[in-house]
């Protein structure tokens, strides 16, 4: 058995799977172990009510048609087949009315017409331009590494929504959708879309100006039949380049030599007992900061590098969270609010909104606060799938709807984090999202088969990196946003990180792509015809088609 | 797809089952082109393992009774590939009522003593009997499962040639289970249900005659029993990398609907799909009757194997088998004996031979009784089985397993009949009420027939084990031994000799035929228990007849 490879990769999410697929294209020996028996711990496609129904139970939407990945690894010859939807992401108000996104802007125009005829206006002029840069965004905010250069190419940004530095930088999602908009549905549909995209906190200055901007640079893409086929379709590829994945291998400790790391040791109660894996060249560490911590010895990089260790060591991993709670229906659900717009019914991803602006900016202080019930489904993210991936319907035609919600993870007034296993507490959460779905869904009681939930605590326990349940291997906001997350390249030679990195986990893989870029560009493997640093290339071809 | 470029093999297997993988993994291994077409996803067969919020739930097999004696473990180096055994100490634990129990262990002295507190004169009688049967297991029964198959009579002949060994096997070939137990005279009923418990429980017929000789192999393997670590899936990702590193092809999501002739030799397989594969050789490890009347539908074979349809005897029961996850204690089986905690299988609800053949017969008659079965809690022999990293409480995985009939409306009974399981399991072991369960999984015998599609009826070993359809017969005599009158197609799968529960027999031999027919060079020797055996003239070369 090889043991000894260029490269190895610790934990097989699809991030560290992305990172571990270009290095071993470009020409490095690559291992990949994993303690789980499977890849994409959160990419995950379960028939969760075992009726033949493909239920994507945490990531819903894939938002590689961002990334330069999807070109680069040539990901749809490895099986990947993304829908692209015509009406990619909505708003749902429980009062029947709604407000949809299409790729064509003359149809999102007359959407927010509805509401106002001004704010229509507005946004189409900023969507175009900040769209016309998407490309060039795209490559300097998200997919590279971040720097002061970057920080300032930010800031910049604003003046494409009309803001000069000083003050998009001091500036939150709020300030600036109250701003820019007059009409409360128009606020919360655009804050909403905001809220739920992961590059930092809408309530904190810049960040959420930030979060505003590069919500309109966010596109998405329905893996065919399940989120799953992501994590396939990385597999394939890492294999066909020749890559090693081990299953069912969990790490012990990194190894060091000559003050660097020079390979793994995996668990005495792994099927390959105490086995030492080498790597000549680097490890990557995919796996949230405090496991990466664990694995490297508190003392080692206590002296090996202060810095780092005082990051790790303080790392917060108990943010939002997700619950979720999913829904089988008999068929494709019909909105109540399709007497609005009908168009509601090809929706992939729409969202719930809060019912009003006020309660929009109060329900981000009960959320810091962890007053559960104050805030429960006030902003809970849709996804429809079967309305555009009839594979998604089980053998009679039976579709699920999921709706996911972000929560504080802490609950110290209800007992603490082992409140999530409270079944009394968690049935009433999800009880909650029911109720919310029953006002927006048409004969919801007649239609609904079963449901069913998964708490931030189920999260945990299904991906042991993701501490709390934590989806972005930490908090990405306040000092942990941007320069303060951890980086991909240390200051200890032969050392990588791909969680926890800028930009935030996503399923647009860049948490991979940038340690990939860091990790070649070391390793002398960066110039390849193929790795391009062009986001979002092949979402516009096909788009075009 | 990138990876294949062309789709002509030198050997096409449908199924990637145990067998199937087993089979590809070693002609790939020396030096075949071999594509392994499977209609699911997801490759593995009986060895499916489902990871729910950390939880691995094994759905189907997760016993492995030959574990480290199958040969491909070590020819195939799947060590290496990541797979081990946990192997715990103490097997079996039987409870009984007013508090009574027995645990069977490694350690046969251990489990003597066990039986004695028990009743005292059953301890010696038990040790003469697992001597005898592990003699038998590792003289005979284990080597004949990597040896083609001997016809009845002339296997028979060579027993009785032999030494006393070979002629108590040979009295043992013409019981049934329940008579060989019988014969080791134990004066306790309970003990005696424990051993026919062994015998039966993966669908043996207690009352089924000539099938005496797999009672050794049953008792004495679950009494020396494993579980896969990190999940049984791990054994088939294990054979399907072995496969694929040889430059093997695994094609999932490729359902093959018939196969390609060329002057009444069997050239290919068409798939569902309508892509075509071509291959030297075409080996299927469906059940006989996908195999026959469905893959060879419109070939020359003999008109029996036609109708292999209506007389192929599918089991008489099935399993329902229940996986839950839980954050909690294990099981504490409240008043018994602090072994019984520690035992890999603890079988409830039998007091007497008679109480096992009563369930196994209800069974078969088509009644679902949830008051008896066996259980098991895979994470305390294997930790990967459980998230424990979460710091909130000890977590388990939890498995209850009990005969079951197909003919139920399990669409409208299995969520109670599961409920009615864990409550029977919960008036052993109280403190599982407390348990807060975090996911909870069945799987009936339709279940079992939908994910695992050979397995009709839930059959799961592909037909039932009777004499007609075993050994020389298993699925018919022309092909026990792999090859089949149509040039070119084999069988491999658990309908051929020697049969199902994951122990690669049929996937290892039809390996070697085919290997031999298309002048491939397998690196292997015989093992050196196969050897051994001939030498004790158990099995004999000269013995393995070829039908004409």
């Amino acid at each position: 058995m090889q043991t000894e490879f260029d490269v190895v990769v610790v934990g097989a999410g699809i991030n560290g799977l992305a990172a571990a697929c270009y290095l071993q294209r470009a020409g490095l020996a690559v291992a990949v172990v994993e303690r789980r028996n499977e890849c994409g711990p959160f990419a995950l496609t379960e028939d969760i009510f075992g009726a033949g129904v493909p239920v994507d139970t945490h990531a819903g939407v894939c938002f590689l048609t961002m990334s330069p990945v999807w070109a680069d690894l040539d990901l749809d010859s490895f099986g990947l087949d993304l829908v692209i939807p015509e009406i990619p992401a909505g708003t749902i108000w429980k009062d029947g009315s709604n407000l949809l996104y299409s790729y064509d802007p003359a149809k999102t125009h007359a959407a927010f017409s509805r509401h106002s005829e001004k704010d229509a206006d507005t946004f189409s002029r900023l969507v175009a331009a900040v769209q016309s840069n998407s490309v060039e965004i795209l490559e300097r905010v998200v997919f590279s590494q971040p720097s002061d250069e970057g920080l300032d190419y930010i800031w910049s940004l604003g003046e494409l929504v009309g803001f000069s530095p000083a003050d998009f930088k001091s500036m939150n999602a709020f300030e600036m959708v109250d701003l820019l908009y007059e009409n409360e549905r128009v606020k919360m549909s655009l804050l909403g879309g905001a809220a739920i995209n992961t590059f930092g906190d809408v309530a904190e200055k810049g960040e959420g100006a930030l979060m505003q901007l590069l919500a309109m640079t966010v596109t998405l893409g329905i893996p065919r039949g399940g989120m799953h086929h992501l994590v396939h379709s990385l597999v394939r590829c890492f294999r066909h380049h020749g890559g090693t994945l081990l299953f069912n291998a969990p790490v012990e400790k990194v190894t060091f030599a000559g003050g660097r790391p020079d390979g793994v040791v995996l668990s005495a109660d792994s099927p390959y007992p105490e086995l030492e894996i080498r790597a000549r060249h680097a490890v990557n560490l995919h796996v949230s900061p405090p496991l990466a911590l664990e694995m490297l010895g508190e003392r080692r990089l206590e002296q090996a590098d202060p810095g780092l260790w005082r990051r790790m060591k303080d790392w917060d991993m108990t943010g939002h969270c997700a619950f979720t709670s999913y829904v089988l229906f008999d068929r494709v659900p019909e909105w109540k609010s399709a007497s609005w717009d009908p168009d509601v019914a090809r929706c992939a991803f729409p969202l719930r909104a809060w019912d009003s602006w006020e309660h929009a900016k109060l329900s981000f202080q009960l959320a810091k606060n962890e007053e559960l019930f104050g805030m429960a489904a006030d902003v809970g993210e849709m996804y429809n799938l079967g309305a555009v991936d009839p594979t998604r319907l089980g053998p009679k035609g039976q579709s699920v709807v999921v709706y996911e919600v972000e929560y504080p993870v802490n609950l110290r007034r209800y007992g603490g984090v082992k409140a999530w296993d409270d079944r009394e507490l968690t049935d009433r959460l999800h009880e909650a999202h029911v109720e919310d779905l029953r006002a927006m869904i048409a004969g919801f009681d007649e239609r609904r088969v079963a449901d069913s939930y998964t708490t931030p605590v189920d999260n945990w326990r299904r991906n042991p990196s993701a501490v709390y349940g934590h989806e972005l291997g930490g908090d990405c906001s306040g000092g942990q946003w941007y320069q303060g997350r951890m980086p991909s390249r240390a200051d200890i030679e032969g050392l990588y990180f791909s969680q926890g990195v800028w930009p935030a986990s996503l399923t647009h893989l860049g948490n991979g792509y940038v340690t990939a870029c860091a990790m070649g560009e070391d390793l002398g493997v960066r110039q390849q015809d193929w790795w391009t640093n062009r986001p979002a290339e092949r979402f516009f071809e096909r788009l075009m088609k | 797809m990138k990876g294949s470029n062309s789709n002509d093999y030198d050997v096409i297997i449908v199924g990637a089952g145990p067998n199937g993988l087993c089979c590809g993994a070693y002609l790939a291994a020396a030096g075949a082109r071999v594509a392994v077409l499977e209609k699911y996803v997801e490759t593995g067969g009986g060895l499916v393992t489902q990871e729910l919020s950390g939880f691995r739930l094994n759905h189907h097999a997760v016993y492995m009774l030959l574990a480290e004696l199958m040969p491909p473990v070590s020819e195939l180096d799947l060590a290496s590939r990541g797979v081990a055994f946990a192997r715990p100490a103490r097997q079996a634990a039987f409870l009984y009522e007013g508090g009574h129990s027995i645990t069977l262990a490694l350690d046969p002295a251990e489990s003597q003593r066990s039986i004695e507190a028990l009743s005292l004169g059953d301890g010696s009688r038990f040790r003469r009997m697992a001597d005898e049967m592990a003699q038998m297991c590792e003289r005979f029964l284990v080597p004949a499962t990597y040896f083609p198959p001997i016809p009845p009579i002339e296997q028979t002949e060579l027993l009785e040639n032999s030494d006393e060994l070979g002629k108590r096997m040979a009295a043992f070939s013409e019981m049934t289970p329940r008579e060989v137990i019988a014969d080791y005279g134990f004066e306790d009923p309970r003990v005696e249900a424990a051993f026919l418990y062994l015998a039966c429980v993966f669908g043996l017929d207690p009352d089924e005659g000539g099938l005496g000789f797999l009672v050794p192999i049953y008792v004495h393997r679950l009494l020396n029993n494993s579980i896969v670590r990190g999940g049984s899936h791990q054994l088939s990702s294990a054979l399907r990398r072995g496969l694929e590193e040889h430059g093997g092809d695994v094609i999932t999501g490729c359902a093959a609907r018939s196969l390609l002739t060329e002057g009444g030799r069997v050239v290919g397989v068409l798939a569902a799909d309508g892509r075509e594969f071509r291959a030297r050789a075409v080996v299927s490890t469906l059940n006989p009757e996908q195999t026959f009347t469905g893959l060879a539908a419109g070939c020359e074979l003999p008109v029996h194997f036609k109708q292999v349809a209506e007389q192929w005897e599918w089991e008489h029961t099935s399993m329902f088998i229940v996986n839950s996850g839980i954050v909690g204690e294990a099981p504490r089986y409240e008043g018994y004996d602090k072994s019984v905690d520690e035992a890999l299988m603890v079988v409830m609800g039998y007091q007497s031979p008679e109480d096992v053949v009563a369930h196994y017969a209800a069974a078969s008659a088509g009644e679902a009784r949830a008051d008896a079965g066996h259980a098991s809690v895979p994470s305390l022999f294997d930790p990967l089985q459980s998230p424990a990293h979460v710091p909130l409480g000890p977590v388990h995985a939890l498995r209850w397993e009990t005969w079951a009939p197909y003919d139920r409306p399990w669409g409208e009974e299995a969520a109670g009949f599961a409920e009615s399981c864990m409550q029977t399991w919960q008036r052993y072991a109280p403190n599982l009420a407390e348990a807060n369960c975090r996911v909870r999984v069945h799987w009936s015998p339709h279940d079992i027939a939908e994910h695992l599609a050979t397995m009709k009826r839930g059959s799961i070993k592909h037909g039932a084990y009777s004499s007609l359809q075993m050994g020389f017969n298993r699925p018919l005599p022309e092909c026990s031994s792999n090859r089949t009158p149509l040039a070119g197609l084999y069988v491999g799968g658990a309908s051929t000799h020697p049969g199902g529960m994951v122990i690669m027999g049929p996937g290892y031999n039809c390996s070697r035929v085919v290997a031999a027919d298309l002048g491939i060079q397998l690196p292997w020797e015989e093992p050196e228990m196969v050897a051994a055996a001939k030498r004790s003239g158990y099995l004999s070369d000269e013995a393995v007849e070829e039908m004409p």
